[in-house]
């Protein structure tokens, strides 16, 4: 909110130079966005509009961390005239409008404001217009409280202050048509409406220089609805900014007598007033006490001190209490005392001291234990981490269907997404993990890559989210990517404690992963990446939630071997057409007391070779109770190579 | 072979080697027990007396030469044992992970509060109105809500509630607390989305720290300690300095913005305060017997600041170029 330096240097004129109201401002009370000229932007906190979004406010603030002597410039009028009928006030909505207070005078011009005055209004970005006007939004500018004058001549009968009628309109000063609906409250004369109450004034009963009669309005507003209306008509201005941000309704005469001098100062004369107002907000008292201060901030004062700071706010003692005006809405208990007291003192002097608690052991969570695990685990195995967007599009969900919240979910739509394509929240990770690939295939032959994240979809109606482990190994004319994920994930598996698991091949382009004879995961070919050529890839989405359950610690101690190994590798030419899986297994089934481990160390294709394919595994025989001999071995090699002859027709090289 | 003869063909040989072993095997054939100067030296006392001076002195002149020339020439070599590759290549690159800068930070400041006794929780990402708002004492329709631009979502007929994603770690606060007794200090790492345009300091995801310790009588000059010594161990060889501001958030009393000098600047780091009455009120805690303070940290901030990175957005790029540096 914008500020001007000379006005609050008119209300304090020891006011030192802006560095110093800088430095008190941000160390004591509110964040300075920025000074301009005479214009300080201050980031003025929600909760302290009623007493702060004026000058009187933030000269206050400054008269108590400065020491500065602070005089309120506002005086108390008495003996003014009421009721006597020159206008009528009739609030039907009391609970949206908390007090109306309304001024009659007549005056014999309205010429224009002195220079001073217009550029107080300019630092603090409000156009000049003419006297009457501009007196207004001082008014508004030195005590806080939103004002405005309308042409009693062009008000017809009596104000009524109404929620407008579904699609009445209005004009607004500035030359706006807005249509209304029931939510809006209307001031109003017996014929049309005048104003957006608390937001904008109305064009027909607006102030010229032609007016000579006016009727000044100094009232407050239910916050909510001024706050819900501004944003539906979207329209915000000076008042219902303040107003949204709930104004005590002991301000009201504050800027009322502010606006009633000024405007004697112009000639004006005050010949009627009204104040409608029911509940009558009072000063509340509010404990505090040096013990409990002492005890919430750990630093020492004593009640004269308290006391110095707490009467330059205007908080009077009252007892062991203090008396709060009713403007300082946002103070009402001790806590709030004790922040006011803290802010002056200074956070600088409040001492760092080690808490006295007892120590008890802490707790793992297994979100963030599970997820630091892994995380080590593959950048040990190579793999580099990333971080992608929570939020993808249409197409992005439509490509992958893969997920683990079941064939019922649905991906999840933002109200308000920040673009089409980031409406929905990722169901899955590949989507991005391929992205990834496509970006950094401009610079890498290949990458291998993870992420560890959240994935979300409507699951029976209800919103539902799942903590996913990615993995994509892509590159150029990159074919092992799918082997060496396969690899890594039974390698982290076992990491994991977890043995009972399995990889099974659903098509030519799916492995499922099952644990426990549980569906946890996947990893999907893809023979080319968008966007990179001769790209291939391979994806992997693992559902991190459930495998964090079932993650055991216990890794039982095998005997070392006590017989050597015995290795022996068999080349053969087979037929693409039969799987690499179903050979290994075949061979493992020959003899799985001696048959250690069967592994693919070679493969081989090309045009010439046709339908057929060059294979050559290495077996890993070992047995328990003795050395194998060569014979014995030759005896199982022969086994195999006449089993794989029968079953899959292979011929040895 | 005479004098001459052997003098010049060692020298040459001994130019000529290439390795520690090489140099040996002709120490061992000129010098050795066996050698061939060794064996004119040797046949030195058969010879007459004058002859035996003359030749006796040029043949130990030569040896303490190929002495000289073999260990000067063994020195080059350096070590023991044969040259096996070239040691002054440049180092051949290996490949290794990188762990996320982000993942960096998250799990240096959960060790560094482990080390303070505080336990890390994590929570869901896709947050119900109450938790995120209402029970942090930000009501709705209040323009104290506009400080967190909100994700909606659009919910389910199986949501009880109005589901957003969470603005802040803050509603950690809330599910912790109704599940738990203080004393207690916990941290919670996490993401987090705010509706609005990114640029180099801003995103619609990124991640925070909370922290929240509860007890009988946990001040604010406990919160000053343990942030000091969360920050002096995380910016540990820097020289740093420590700045206490007010601030508001609706669910602390008083709040507290809390700046630190590092190389000369002053910078925003969190938002902190004690716990607000009315947050303990929701939470089923009397507000009387208990208090204590709360706070948030930016952890993208935290990591921009840490390892200069200047633009936010990198973070989520997914650019190996940028990662692989971590």
């Amino acid at each position: 909110m914008k500020f001007s330096y000379s006005l609050l240097k008119k209300l304090l004129p020891k006011l030192p130079a802006k560095t110093k109201v800088s430095e008190a401002l941000n160390m004591h009370s509110f964040e300075l966005e920025s000074i301009e000229g005479d214009t300080l932007d201050i980031k003025l906190p929600a909760n302290r509009y009623s007493d702060a979004s004026s000058h009187i406010g933030i000269a206050r603030e400054l008269s108590t961390s400065l020491g500065l002597a602070f005089k309120v410039p506002v005086k108390k009028l008495v003996n003014t005239p009421m009721n006597r009928g020159l206008f009528g006030v009739r609030v039907e909505e009391k609970d949206l409008c908390r007090r109306y207070s309304g001024r009659y005078f007549e005056l014999k011009k309205i010429g224009i404001s002195p220079t001073w005055l217009k550029s107080i209004l300019k630092s603090c970005g409000i156009q000049s217009i003419n006297a009457v006007v501009d007196v207004m939004n001082y008014a508004m500018l030195v005590t806080g409280q939103p004002m405005h004058a309308f042409d009693a001549d062009e008000v017809k009968g009596k104000i009524i202050v109404r929620r407008a009628k579904k699609g009445e309109k209005i004009t607004t000063l500035d030359g706006k048509h807005i249509e209304l609906n029931s939510q809006v409250l209307l001031i109003a004369d017996e014929k049309k409406p005048l104003a957006i109450a608390g937001i904008k004034g109305g064009k027909e009963a607006g102030v010229t220089a032609k007016t000579r009669k006016i009727i000044v309005e100094s009232a407050n507003f239910d916050p909510t609805n001024i706050f819900k209306t501004s944003r539906e008509i979207k329209l915000q201005t000076d008042a219902s900014l303040r107003f949204a941000h709930d104004l005590s309704p002991a301000l009201s005469e504050i800027g009322m007598d502010f606006a009633t001098i000024m405007l004697a100062a112009l000639g004006a004369k005050l010949k009627d007033s009204v104040d409608v107002y029911p509940k009558k907000v009072s000063d509340r008292l509010v404990n505090f006490d040096v013990a409990s201060y002492e005890k919430l901030t750990g630093e020492k004062t004593d009640l004269k001190e308290a006391k110095k700071y707490f009467e330059a706010l205007g908080f009077e003692p009252a007892g062991k209490k203090f008396r709060v005006p009713a403007w300082r809405t946002d103070v009402s208990e001790f806590e709030d005392l004790a922040e006011e007291l803290t802010r002056f003192l200074g956070y600088g002097r409040l001492k760092s001291e080690s808490p006295r608690v007892a120590i008890k052991p802490i707790a793992d969570d297994l979100e963030f234990s599970f997820g630091n695990n892994v995380k080590e685990f593959l950048t040990r195995m190579g793999l580099d981490e990333v971080y992608n967007p929570s939020f993808y599009g249409e197409k992005e969900d439509n490509d992958f269907k893969d997920s683990f919240f079941g064939a019922s979910a649905s991906a999840l739509e933002l109200e308000n997404p920040i673009a089409e394509n980031r409406k929905y929240l990722r169901k899955n990770l590949t989507a991005w993990l391929l992205k990834n690939a496509e970006w950094n295939s401009r610079f890498f032959e290949k990458i291998r890559i993870f992420e560890l994240g959240k994935t979300f979809a409507l699951v029976g109606g209800k919103t539902s989210e799942k903590l996913v482990l990615g993995v994509l190994a892509a590159g150029k004319k990159d074919k092992g990517g799918v082997l060496e994920i396969k690899g890594s994930l039974s390698e982290l598996l076992r990491s994991l404690g977890i043995t009972d698991f399995f990889f099974e091949p659903s098509g030519k382009n799916l492995l499922k992963l099952i644990v426990n004879g549980r569906d946890m995961g996947f990893i999907r070919q893809f023979s080319s990446v968008p966007g990179a050529k001769q790209w291939v890839a391979a994806a992997a989405e693992v559902d991190a939630d459930s495998l964090s359950k079932m993650i055991s610690e216990e890794h039982e101690y095998k005997p070392l071997p006590k017989y050597p190994e015995v290795i022996r590798d068999i080349s053969m030419v087979s037929d693409r057409a039969v799987s690499i899986g179903d050979i290994v297994e075949e061979i493992s089934l020959v003899n799985e007391k001696l048959i250690d481990d069967v592994d693919l160390v070679d493969e081989y294709w090309d045009e010439k070779f046709g339908p057929k394919q060059s294979l050559t595994f290495r077996i890993v025989f070992r047995s328990d109770e003795k050395t194998l001999g060569d014979e014995e071995v030759n005896a199982e090699v022969e086994k195999i190579i006449s089993n794989l002859k029968r079953k899959f027709q292979i011929e040895v090289r | 072979m005479n004098l001459g003869e052997i003098g010049s063909s060692a020298r040459e040989a001994i130019n000529s080697a290439t390795t520690r072993e090489a140099l040996e095997q002709i120490r061992l054939n000129y010098l050795g027990r066996k050698g061939e100067l060794t064996e004119i030296l040797r046949s030195l006392k058969e010879l007459p007396v004058e002859e035996r001076r003359v030749l006796g002195s040029e043949a130990n002149v030569l040896r303490v030469e190929l002495e000289n020339m073999l260990a000067d020439k063994t020195a080059n070599f350096g070590e023991a044992g044969e040259m096996v590759a070239d040691i002054t290549a440049p180092g051949k690159k290996v490949s290794r992970g990188h762990l996320h800068p982000l993942s960096r930070v998250m799990a240096d400041a959960s060790k560094i509060f482990a080390g303070m006794n505080f336990s890390v929780v994590t929570g869901p990402e896709a947050e119900t109105e109450y938790y995120n708002f209402d029970a942090l004492n930000i009501p709705a329709n209040h323009p104290a809500r506009e400080m967190w631009d909100t994700f909606w979502l659009k919910s389910g007929k199986g949501d009880k509630q109005k589901m957003l994603l969470r603005t802040h770690t803050s509603p950690m606060q809330m599910r912790f607390m109704e599940k738990s007794t203080p004393p207690f200090q916990i941290v919670v790492p996490g993401r987090c989305f705010r509706y609005e345009a990114t640029d180099m300091s801003h995103e619609v995801n990124f991640y925070q720290l909370e922290g929240l310790m509860v007890g009988k009588d946990v001040n604010l000059g406990n919160f000053k300690f343990i942030i000091e010594e969360f920050l002096k161990k995380f910016f540990v060889g820097q020289k740093i300095e420590f700045r206490f501001r007010p601030s508001y958030f609706p669910f602390v009393e008083p709040g507290v913005e809390v700046d630190i000098k590092l190389k000369g600047k002053w910078l925003e780091i969190m938002g902190a305060g004690m716990v607000h009455p009315r947050v303990f009120e929701y939470a089923h805690y009397n507000p009387k017997d208990w208090q204590g303070f709360a706070f948030g940290v930016g952890i993208d901030r935290l990591a921009m600041i840490k390892y200069g990175v200047p633009d936010i957005r990198l973070f989520y790029s997914g650019d190996l170029r940028f990662l692989k540096q971590f």
